[in-house]
């Protein structure tokens, strides 16, 4: 029937656009293969978006779009930044104002990223193209730029977005071509104070794997044209602020030079933390394909030696300009991870294109393989009982227990093992490659989902230092459902539904969050602490630092002040790394069983206290809220 | 068309012959349209309060899945509702979200059914695209999709029955008079708006037949409404009285005889019978001069062209099959259901005479009092698209008719298409606007037409535009997305730029009702309002460079489709609001004395007080008559619920008792000490006098004190009066204050005034307070 419809129906009209086929039949592992890599990302980025509260920073920008969107005032800082606003501003225009869709944009320019990676299959092969995919769905960095609402995710996007235009563009110069390559760059400058930093880092890298070739003389004017465009168009909100080009400018590289190079080198230990404590399978494939562009080059894809060997210069050089200006956070690590993330996907490639699949599906290959996993989980059990320390009277049962692992099981495994990789047609390394890559792999994907729980404590997670922490959302549900029933039936043109009466003061040097989450209050100040909070309305709230409260409050006595944590704090271990501890603990058994329980679970030795913030409740309020409480007079 | 061209859309199977292994874009496109479909009308359907005529139609589905049967009674539509929704609770239990499942899935099919009208004589298939696409982001359809309320369902019936005439029309096919006759039978069992979609559908195929069989009959129609209009008047200035009132509410035999017996003596009814007798035998004469002596089916319709309707009803009266098969499946779709599966014989006299006659009846009673200009201003707020195309596609198509007229060639058949739309369109909105009851709810079905109706005029701009491309070199394909990126840049440059002015501090002014907090203007925009204006100076200029460029035509057609993307995105931002954030708050013209979030609330919070009291849902919980609905519904899980009418007979033992303003008198103040009250808004709605109210004088409404809320003038108010409101309402818009009131409403649904509300309280014996406050914060 469906099939009569369709012929009888369109009798009359010539084929058109309309009857274009999309070959399912063409669907290839390496088309599987990519939809597995999306929906990996989708899954890893998706699920619980917004357990996590609102950042200072993020607010900030949620706060700067909405404004746009409604006609708002936005604030100065929005200028160092245009894109991010505007996309966040159309973001919620479309769909109204929440954290989910403040952070919709990250997530949507974190799956525009791994689609970017699809063109560059030309230059890198089809395999390394394919393993990047996978490694930036799977990488933490990326995963944590993409659910944050910032400029994480738009630097990535536009990085890759200016690198396939501009590989393009040299392979076939045409006008078009520069002027989408300008505009590309004018995107990528428009995304925050670090575009300045990564645009020539990626178009650096782009004139090396195309093999250094030039632009026509009369393209650098399209690629100006391009650039300007897009600099002048959005800068200026579609030519609705007409100062915001000069605006943006200063703003911009106001911020690159004060938040970036004027420190440069403070806190440059963090990225290479970062690197390795969650991008360790990274680490790992770049050094592969390092090996493979030096010593093997021949066994790469045809023409891919040369930009392999770009990838990995533009790797090393984005790691060390990350550590030295990127500062401590996510966007900064990503002029790292990004190149990283290429490179690994040239080992990834070069490693599962080593591999000779057959053999894996048919007995051998595979027993291969799980008799590494048991030798690797042998080994690991035999390191952990090294490393334990046992009591004076267990040590004969210690002993007992390391010897019967190791002759009992760890080297019959390692037998075993030997014996099958001599059995097998190929080289045993790509497969022992495959389960190291498969665990840590894992360990990977565990430690990219574990950013979205707050019921999981990880208090050495380095990406997730500075987050807001979850006492300010059920402190703010609680906020909101108190003013409701105290003031449901206060309305105005600014309040039409009510409810929202409560007046509240904030301290400006935390003022975000907060007011993000409570802009729907007409009454709400925001105060510098040297100003007493009374006003002319004595506020029925005082969100403040705990030491700026007795300024704030002033006379006022009838307050009943707690403190919660705000925000995840910087580990002491990470704040001020004791060097020598470390490098000693790099021969040390029992450091490294910590190590290796670290990348797992983020536990440190000394935890630090969270950054705190006083809520402070009106005497009934507090009353209703704690219940009958002696605490009538501020500290 | 030929072998390559069948090859082309014949879809290729895989070896096993079941799936095929290429689709084309166009599948894929309806592929993507349909996920959307299912994404928007199922996601989060529960979170919204249930409405009050929800909680009545969830509650009466509920007790008939809990087995004490089901009985149509006028007052809440027809029975398909309550049906459908009685057996998704015997399947997946009741909840929030269960009540709105089977609307979600019409909602879904309704986005789909754009699809059956590809052909190229119908939408084609590019119109049929945009329909689809047009009706997944309609806000007024998506939101009703997710509302248990039957409109969406006689919207589906509606539609339904649509395609199977035109379908039918173009090509004879009996399982369209199946569809047809199907759909009839399911529209009668949704709501009484089947009637006046009757009405428009039966007249258009009847001035269709006529125009082609005989004219004639079109000037006796016309003499016989004439002479019936002459007839009610006369009588009137002679002094008869109105036509009895019929009687709606629960009426007895006695009554409905006496009614009866009334009408028929009045005299406007004895002319208008008597006329109508008249007007018959003229056209029994006229036809059977026609006919000449062949059958009558023959004689008259025999020489009707093929693809006319006349041709089609000809057919449809020989062949007979579809037909019969057709009627008498929805004969037992509405048996079936009205007879509450044959439980209850009488539903089929209430169903039919029954429905109509309380809702004839209803029409006087004027409840909500809307003004005759509700669904003017209403549409327009939501259906962007639709609502701008409207007076374009009565344009193109009087031009495309005038042409066909004045060179003698017949109208194709989108033409036909067309104007049954636009009929279907104006008679629908006309109707819903005489009609005395005015309800929001009913948009969609005004909705419906406008939007198929948009969806064919930009089917044929996009079909000018692909036709074109191929022969367009590539600069000029260039240009033309340049053109059309530049109308969209402009309309956001023009959003940013009002949003932006329209953005000033809120004041204290003196309004018709009181000083008011209120929005200005930033101050320099209002000394410089000229600004506003310029991305709409910029987009003429943009037009005329792009007319000179590329022709008028590919011009017009760029800015349908670049102006339809820019407005995609307007709907889209006003029907998310609506839909999933707020809606259950009334900072919208469409949501309707909503039932508050505080009810669901109040509800969670009694679930977990009587969780940890009783451990479980023991709760003693009272209510009364003004709390009743909804809270029949949120209290059904609690046993030991008690409804106690108006008044409490005695001091309350239950520890919660729920109360509503109209029921709070100093007694049951004084019954209730030992308790502490939390009021909240049970029901609230949109500001209407400050606003949309205040637009026109409205005569027809009965009740004289909402006639007038725009000045102090006291009714009688004439026409001449009605016009003179209108005219100030509009010219009020060249100032810079009004436009920016306006702009910021329907953008950012900010409203003037408070919303209304009607509250109730949530009284708790004193000992269990802290219990509470504990589970609230």
């Amino acid at each position: 029937m469906l099939h009569r419809l369709t012929v009888f129906d369109q009798a009359d009209a010539a084929p058109g656009a309309l009857d274009r086929r999309l070959d399912l039949s063409a669907l290839s592992w390496e088309g599987v293969g990519w939809v597995a890599a999306a929906l990996l990302a989708a899954l890893v980025r998706l699920i619980q978006l917004t357990t996590w509260p609102l950042g200072a920073e993020e607010a900030r920008i949620a706060t700067d779009g909405l404004a746009l969107a409604t006609g708002g005032t936005v604030s100065d800082n929005a200028w160092t930044h245009p894109l991010v606003v505007e996309a966040e501003a159309l973001a919620m225009f479309l769909f109204g104002p929440s954290d989910g869709v403040a952070r919709l944009v990250p997530v949507l320019a974190g799956f525009g990223a791994i689609a970017l990676l699809w063109p560059l299959r030309r230059w890198v092969g089809r395999g390394a193209a394919l393993g990047a995919a996978v490694l930036l769905a799977l990488s933490p960095t990326m995963v944590f730029t993409a659910r944050q609402a910032g400029a994480g995710s738009l630097l990535v996007a536009g990085s890759l977005l200016v690198l396939v235009l501009l590989l393009h563009h040299l392979s076939q110069p045409t006008t078009l071509s520069a002027v989408a390559t300008g505009a590309a760059a004018g995107l990528l400058l428009l995304t925050g104070p670090l575009g300045w930093v990564a645009l020539p880092l990626t178009a650096g890298a782009g004139i090396a794997m195309a093999g250094g070739r030039r632009a026509r003389p009369r393209d650098l004017s399209g690629l100006a044209v391009g650039l300007l465009l897009v600099l002048i168009t959005l800068s200026t909100a579609l030519f609705t602020r007409p100062g915001g080009f000069s605006e943006f400018l200063s703003a911009s590289l106001g911020a690159l030079w004060r938040e970036h190079l004027a420190n440069a080198g403070t806190q440059w230990w963090m990225t290479p933390l970062v690197l390795v404590v969650d991008e360790f399978l990274l680490l790992v494939l770049a050094v592969v394909a390092g090996w493979q562009v030096l010593v093997n080059p021949e066994r790469l894809p045809f023409g891919t030696a040369r930009p392999a060997r770009a990838i990995l210069g533009w790797a090393v050089v984005g790691t060390v300009v990350a550590t030295i200006v990127g500062g401590a956070a996510a966007a900064g690590y990503s002029l790292a991870v990004l190149p990283l993330v290429l490179a690994g996907g040239v080992g990834l490639g070069a490693l599962v294109g080593g591999i000779d699949w057959t053999e894996v599906w048919t007995g051998r290959g595979l027993a291969f393989v799980v008799a590494v996993f048991l030798t690797f989980a042998a080994l690991l059990s035999t390191f952990n009982t090294l490393g334990s320390t046992p009591a004076t009277s267990a040590r004969f049962a210690w002993l007992l227990t390391l010897a019967i692992l190791i002759l009992l099981v760890l080297v019959p495994l390692l037998l075993a093992t030997v014996w099958l990789a001599r059995r097998l047609d190929q080289p045993a390394t790509g497969l022992v490659g495959l389960a190291v890559l498969l665990v840590l792999g894992a360990v990977t994907l565990h430690t990219g989902v574990m950013l979205g729980a707050t019921n999981v404590n990880r208090p050495g997670e380095p990406l997730l230092i500075g987050s807001t922490t979850p006492a300010v959302g059920r402190w703010i549900a609680r906020i909101e459902t108190l003013s409701a029933d105290l003031t449901t039936f206060t309305q105005n043109a600014q309040d039409p539904t009510g409810g929202h009466a409560f007046t509240i003061v904030l301290d400006e040097e935390i003022a975000q969050p907060f007011a993000w989450y409570l802009r729907d209050f007409p009454n709400l100040r925001v105060v510098n602490a040297d100003e007493p909070a009374t006003g002319t309305t004595p506020p029925d709230v005082v969100i403040a630092l705990p030491e700026h409260v007795p300024a704030l409050l002033g006379a006022q006595d009838d307050y009943v002040p707690r403190p919660y944590a705000l925000t995840v704090p910087t580990p002491p271990s990470f704040a001020q790394p004791d060097w020598g501890a470390l490098l000693a603990g790099l021969t040390d058994p029992a450091q490294i069983r910590h190590f290796t329980e670290f990348l797992l679970d983020r536990q440190v030795s000394v935890p630090a206290e969270p950054r705190a913030f006083a809520l402070v409740l009106r005497a009934d309020h507090a009353e209703r809220v704690y219940g009958p409480t002696t605490e009538t007079k501020t500290p | 068309m030929t072998g390559a061209q069948v090859a082309a859309r014949t879809p290729r199977r895989g070896a096993a012959g079941i799936l095929p292994t290429s689709i084309s874009l166009e599948t894929a496109l309806y592929g993507l349209i349909f996920l959307a479909a299912v994404l928007t009308r199922f996601w989060d359907l529960g979170s919204r309060a249930l409405h009050h005529d929800e909680s009545l139609h969830t509650y009466y589905s509920w007790l008939y899945a809990e087995g004490f049967g089901y009985q149509h009674n006028p007052l809440m539509h027809g029975p398909f509702l309550f049906h459908a929704n009685a057996l998704l609770y015997l399947l997946f239990g009741a909840s929030d979200y269960v009540s709105r499942v089977m609307p979600a899935a019409a909602g879904v099919i309704v986005v789909m059914l754009p699809w059956l009208l590809r052909g190229p004589r119908l939408l084609g298939r590019w119109g049929a695209l945009f329909a689809s696409a047009l009706l997944l982001v309609s806000p007024s359809i998506l939101f009703y999709s997710r509302f248990i309320r039957h409109d969406i369902y006689c919207l589906l019936g509606t539609f339904a029955l649509a395609i199977a005439v035109v379908r039918y029309v173009e090509r004879r096919e009996p399982r369209w008079a199946i569809l047809g006759g199907l759909a009839t039978g399911f529209l009668f069992t949704t709501k009484e708006v089947s009637f006046i979609v009757l009405f428009i559908f039966v007249t258009y195929l009847a001035i269709a037949v006529a125009l082609r069989a005989a004219p004639g009959l079109l000037l006796i129609a016309a003499g016989a409404l004439v002479a019936f209009g002459a007839a009610a008047m006369t009588f009137k200035a002679l002094g008869v009285g109105p036509l009895p009132g019929i009687p709606w509410d629960q009426p007895t035999g006695d009554q409905i005889w006496r009614f009866t017996v009334a009408l028929f003596r009045h005299p406007v009814v004895v002319a208008g019978i008597g006329i109508a007798l008249l007007a018959f035998v003229a056209a029994v004469w006229l036809l059977d001069r026609r006919r000449a002596g062949a059958g009558w089916i023959e004689g008259i319709l025999g020489s009707a062209p093929e693809g006319s309707t006349a041709a089609a009803l000809r057919t449809l009266l020989t062949e007979r099959r579809g037909l019969l098969i057709g009627a008498g499946l929805g004969t037992l779709v509405f048996v079936v259901l009205y007879s509450s599966l044959f439980s209850n014989m009488m539903g089929l006299a209430s169903g039919t005479f029954g429905a109509l006659g309380y809702w004839l009846g209803q029409q006087g009673v004027q409840r909500g009092e809307q003004p005759w200009f509700y669904y003017l201003l209403l549409v327009p707020q939501y259906e962007f698209i639709a609502a701008l195309f409207f007076p374009v596609a009565i344009v193109c198509a009087g031009w495309r008719w005038l042409r066909a007229w004045r060179s003698g060639s017949p109208l194709g058949h989108r033409d036909y298409v067309q104007a049954f739309l636009i009929y279907w369109a104006v008679l629908m909105l006309g109707v819903l606007s005489w009609a005395g009851e005015k309800m929001p709810w009913l948009t969609v079905h005004i909705a419906l037409p406008l939007t198929l109706l948009a969806a064919a005029l930009l089917g044929d701009a996009a079909e000018r535009l692909v036709q074109g491309w191929h022969d367009w070199t590539p600069a000029r394909r260039r240009e033309t997305l340049a053109a059309g990126a530049g109308v969209v840049g402009l309309a956001v440059a023009w959003f940013l730029v009002m949003a932006w002015a329209s953005a000033g501090p809120y004041v204290e002014q003196a309004t018709s009702f009181g000083t008011r907090l209120q929005r200005t203007l930033r101050p320099w925009a209002a000394d410089h309002w000229w600004v506003v204006y310029i991305p709409w100076l910029l987009l003429a200029l943009l037009l005329v460079a792009a007319a000179v460029r590329l022709g008028v035509r590919r011009t017009l057609a760029t800015l349908a489709l670049a102006g339809a993307v820019a407005l995609t995105m307007g709907q889209v931002h006003v029907g998310w609001h609506m839909t999933y954030r707020e809606g259950d708050v009334p900072t919208d013209m469409l949501i309707y004395v909503q039932t508050s979030p505080y009810v669901p609330r109040v509800t969670k919070e009694l679930e977990a007080l009587s969780q940890e009291m009783t451990g479980g849902m023991d709760l003693e919980v009272w209510y009364d008559s003004g709390t009743q609905w909804p809270f029949n519904w949120y209290l059904r899980n609690f046993p030991n619920r008690r409804y106690f009418g108006t008044q409490l007979t005695e001091k309350p033992t239950a520890p919660v008792v729920l109360v509503s303003q109209d029921n709070i008198t100093p007694q049951l103040e004084r019954q209730l000490e030992g308790y502490t009250f939390q009021q909240y808004p049970m029901r609230w709605w949109f500001p209407e006098e400050q606003t949309y109210r205040r637009f026109a004088y409205a005569p027809e409404l009965n009740n004289e004190s909402r006639q007038n809320y725009q000045d102090d003038r006291q009714p009688p108010f004439t026409l001449l009066d009605v016009a003179g409101s209108v005219w100030r309402s509009v010219w009020s818009l060249h100032e810079p204050q009004q436009q920016g009131k306006i702009f910021r409403l329907v953008a950012f649904r900010e409203l003037p005034a408070p919303i209304g509300s009607y509250w109730f309280r949530v009284y708790v014996r004193d000992d269990l307070v802290p219990y509470l406050n504990g589970l609230r914060y």
